[in-house]
């Protein structure tokens, strides 16, 4: 009589260790991502401890003085916090709602263009300001507006005023033209990501629509809009992690002593002390604190966009 | 006889050993090692730029010290902010061998972490450096004696000012020559002259004052009687000119002069180079700041521009005095150094490099890293030519180069060309003596030798006559400063900045009592009380300090 030995039991392998030697190509693409990031973005974390101690430029982190959260009270009990903390609020703030909304708005412009080669040239034309540096950005637009700049001249040439207008020097103006300027220089390239989805709506759709009577404002609002939401919620998730980044670059540029009561934000004032000053516990405090904050916003945003819309980041 | 031939040649043997070891001397007096001595330094000037007669200048510079001294410079410059360079050279460690030019609180994170060298036991062999000090050299050593540090310049011209008001002569001349003497009258001189001509010739507005720096407040305020900003009380203690009556007169005149409407109206955001362009241009009448500004960005451009210039076309510089003032003291002299040069812990040869030092503190080692290569150099515009500062013969005497006196005297020198010699950008000074050689002629400064028989220097100096002090126990930051304190200077810097000039701009009386008033309040708000208590203990510490 025969017994047929049982069979083997196959050992069930580990689903990552599956999908590695499954996906093993794609593995082998993200490997050296995945080490730079390592190397480039988690290790130097480390660093974060200086916010914790009373760094001096030389001193190893373990060797330093421990003292807590002496930079974090320091900096939000110091007397000019509210201040920081209204400048960057606002600037961001304009920018979440008008410049955030600008690049929608100009994607469906463009979108709506009929002639393909228009519609190129203007697109080309908007995003070549993305590629200029801020420093000559800045020094375009303190040329522009000086006191003896082409906007003066052109305002007292058309007799539109009677005395020569200091635009860069009008602390109350600065969100203001900040915000333009942000908005002029990113317009065209925050567009772009808009004007890919909605490339993607279906013609069908259009045409279905077009059939039950819509024009073309009903086409863009119940067929376009509808089709970015998704796009829309995700840029918006993500830029409510930035809401304590207002800027830093323009406000070193075309900021001056008489604006900067309006243009000092949490960044400059890092900068100033954690880095020229070369206090770099404060500086890293502050910047610890910022990205935590951004976090928090960035998880919260994402769970009320999940919950409202099924739409989320993660 | 074997033994004596012997002992004959090792004899022999040990003498030419011996010469062969010793240096050789060269035409400046210095001892050219047989090995070269290597000179790392980081120079801490920010924003650092050359033009390319500098660029040929420096690099000759660099293989004429090399071939003539046997002294190798390795040179770090930052075209950023220098602090902030140096602050990331001691975080990664890769700071050289001797830092030129650190602030006070860089020179205390070097000596706190053992960064610094111990220089005591070497100072009293650097005989140039003992003649040039005197008893100023105690300055420098802390509570145990020791000295771990060496001031970037010291000593000063007592005569030569640092700031004044400016007025072009020959417009001063047109209105009538009139007698500056208070705030009032300049004020009334410059307003002269703008009724006269309010446009330029090319029918541009011109003002009347311009400013750069926010105003200069801690140095203008010495017309009113304040020393560097500060006022000092009969009890030596400090005061700060945004809360004494001085400091606020000083800003009612200028508020007085702005609502006027003839004052440039980017004065509070000027940086030194928009005032220099709009002063070339010829729009701007008056202007207070360093007293070099008039010839920098006035005559010394006009003459090589404007084809009808005339000798009296230039700014002269003017004194004058509120009439509440002790005295004007517009320019403080620290002859202590307020910037300071440091010997790593990562230099091997400190001997050597203190060598050096003491060195370029004698009169041809000044003469070389200040005025330049001694010689004939080839021009930089015109390569088929040469030009020559100075010069030096073999046997070691010297003597500044005739031609160039005669052109540094009548101011036609070309500063443009100077580069060539290889120093004007101050890289290889290392530590400047800025008094005079003990020929009492001659100094580190081409431009600022034989007074008497420059007629313009000469009005400037009668002039200004009056308004130099030595306030080397003010300004000489001999305490450390700790966190608290300098979290409080910079954080009262940036309220002065931001609401002084509010108040200069205020448009009526209530508005100026208002701004005035918003001043004080951010001062005090940014600590002015810490900084002020350290400026005190400092002052009266070096006022003990040096009268012992």
């Amino acid at each position: 009589m025969t017994v047929n030995a049982p069979a083997q039991t196959k050992r069930k392998k580990h689903p990552f260790l599956r999908s590695l030697r499954q996906q093993r190509e794609l593995w082998l693409l993200c490997i050296p991502i995945i080490v730079w990031v390592a190397i480039f973005c988690y290790y130097p974390m480390y660093g974060l401890l200086m916010a914790f101690v009373n760094y001096t430029p030389g001193k190893e982190i373990w060797q330093c003085d421990f003292v807590g959260l002496k930079y974090f009270s320091k900096f939000v009990l110091g007397k000019e916090f509210p201040r920081l903390l209204r400048n960057t609020l606002a600037m961001s703030g304009l920018g979440m709602t008008i410049g955030f909304v600008c690049p929608i708005f100009f994607a469906f412009m463009l979108n709506e263009l009929g002639n393909l080669k228009v519609k190129k040239v203007v697109q080309t034309a908007s995003y070549l300001p993305h590629f200029i540096s801020w420093v000559v950005a800045g020094a375009m637009v303190t040329q522009l507006l000086a006191t003896d700049g082409i906007v003066n001249d052109f305002l007292m040439n058309a007799g539109l005023i009677d005395a020569r207008v200091s635009f860069l020097q009008k602390g109350e103006w600065y969100w203001g033209l900040y915000t333009v300027v942000n908005i002029w220089k990113g317009l065209g390239w925050s567009s772009i990501i808009y004007l890919s989805a909605m490339s993607g709506v279906d013609e069908e759709l259009y045409q279905a629509g077009s059939i039950d009577g819509l024009g073309r404002l009903g086409l863009a609002v119940h067929i376009t809009l509808p089709t970015i939401v998704p796009t829309i919620v995700l840029l918006w998730i993500m830029g409510v992690g930035n809401i304590l980044s207002a800027g830093f670059d323009q406000h070193l540029i075309i900021g001056n002593s008489l604006t900067q009561k309006y243009w000092d934000v949490i960044d400059t004032y890092s900068y100033r002390y954690g880095v020229q000053e070369g206090y770099y516990s404060m500086g890293t405090a502050v910047s610890l604190m910022k990205s935590l904050v951004g976090f928090v916003l960035v998880l919260i945003t994402n769970a009320i966009a999940r919950k409202a819309s099924d739409v989320a980041l993660f | 006889m074997f033994k004596k031939t012997l002992a004959l040649i090792m004899a022999l043997a040990l003498c030419l050993g011996c010469v062969s070891a010793m240096a050789e001397t060269n035409a400046f007096g210095w001892d050219v090692p047989e090995e070269t001595l290597k000179i790392s330094l980081f120079f801490n000037s920010g924003e650092f730029s050359t033009g390319e007669e500098q660029e040929v200048g420096m690099a000759a510079m660099h293989d004429y010290i090399l071939e003539h001294f046997n002294v190798e410079y390795d040179i770090m410059t930052t075209d950023g902010d220098a602090d902030e360079q140096l602050n990331l050279l001691l975080a990664s460690n890769t700071y050289p061998d001797i830092i030129v030019g650190a602030s006070t609180i860089n020179r205390q994170k070097f000596v706190d972490q053992g960064r610094a060298q111990d220089l005591t036991d070497y100072l009293p062999a650097m005989e140039n450096l003992n003649h040039r000090m005197g008893d100023m050299i105690g300055l420098y050593a802390d509570e145990n004696g020791r000295t771990y540090y060496l001031p970037q310049y010291f000593s000063n011209l007592m005569d030569l000012p640092d700031y004044s008001a400016h007025i072009r002569y020959d417009e001063w001349q047109e209105i009538g020559s009139p007698a500056i003497e208070t705030p009032e009258d300049y004020f009334n001189a410059l307003n002269a002259v703008y009724e006269l001509h309010p446009t330029t010739a090319a029918g541009e507005q011109r003002y009347t004052l311009g400013m750069y720096s926010q105003g200069l407040p801690e140095y203008i305020s010495g017309y009113w009687g304040l020393q560097r900003g500060w006022k000092v009380n009969d009890d030596d203690t400090l005061t700060y000119w945004t809360h004494t009556d001085e400091g606020k007169k000083m800003a009612k005149y200028f508020n007085d002069w702005w609502r006027t409407g003839t004052m440039d109206p980017d004065s509070f955001t000027n940086t030194w180079n928009d005032l220099r362009t709009k002063i070339s241009q010829e729009r701007v009448i008056g202007m207070i700041g360093g007293w070099w500004i008039g010839y920098n960005a006035g005559h010394e451009i006009w003459s090589l521009t404007d084809e009808d210039w005339y000798e009296e076309k230039r700014f002269i510089q003017v004194g004058f005095k509120d009439e509440d003032a002790e005295n004007a003291y517009v320019t403080l002299k620290n002859n202590a150094g307020g910037s300071w040069i440091i010997v790593t812990d990562k230099c091997e040869n400190v001997e050597g490099v203190l060598s050096w030092i003491d060195f370029i503190l004698s009169d041809k080692g000044i003469a070389l890293v200040n005025w330049g290569m001694p010689n004939e150099v080839k021009s930089y515009k015109n390569p088929d030519e040469t030009v020559c500062i100075w010069e030096l013969n073999e046997d070691g005497t010297w003597k500044f180069n005739d031609t160039a006196k005669q052109q540094l005297v009548t101011e036609t020198w070309d500063y443009n060309e100077e580069g060539v010699f290889g120093a004007n950008t101050g890289v290889y000074a290392i530590m400047q003596y800025q008094g005079r050689f003990d020929d009492g002629v001659h100094c580190l400064w081409g431009n600022q030798m034989w007074y008497s028989e420059n007629k313009w220097k000469g009005i400037m100096f009668e002039n200004m006559d009056g308004t130099i002090f030595d306030g080397t126990a003010l300004l000489f930051e001999s305490l450390t400063m700790d966190e608290d304190v300098t979290f409080a200077k910079t954080a009262v810097t940036d309220a002065w900045k931001q609401y002084y000039p509010q108040a200069v701009m205020a448009d009526s009386d209530e508005a100026f009592e208002a701004a005035w008033a918003a001043l004080q309040e951010a001062v005090e708000d940014a600590g002015i009380d810490v900084y002020a208590a350290y400026r005190t203990e400092n002052y009266q510490y070096n006022l003990k300090l040096m009268a012992d």
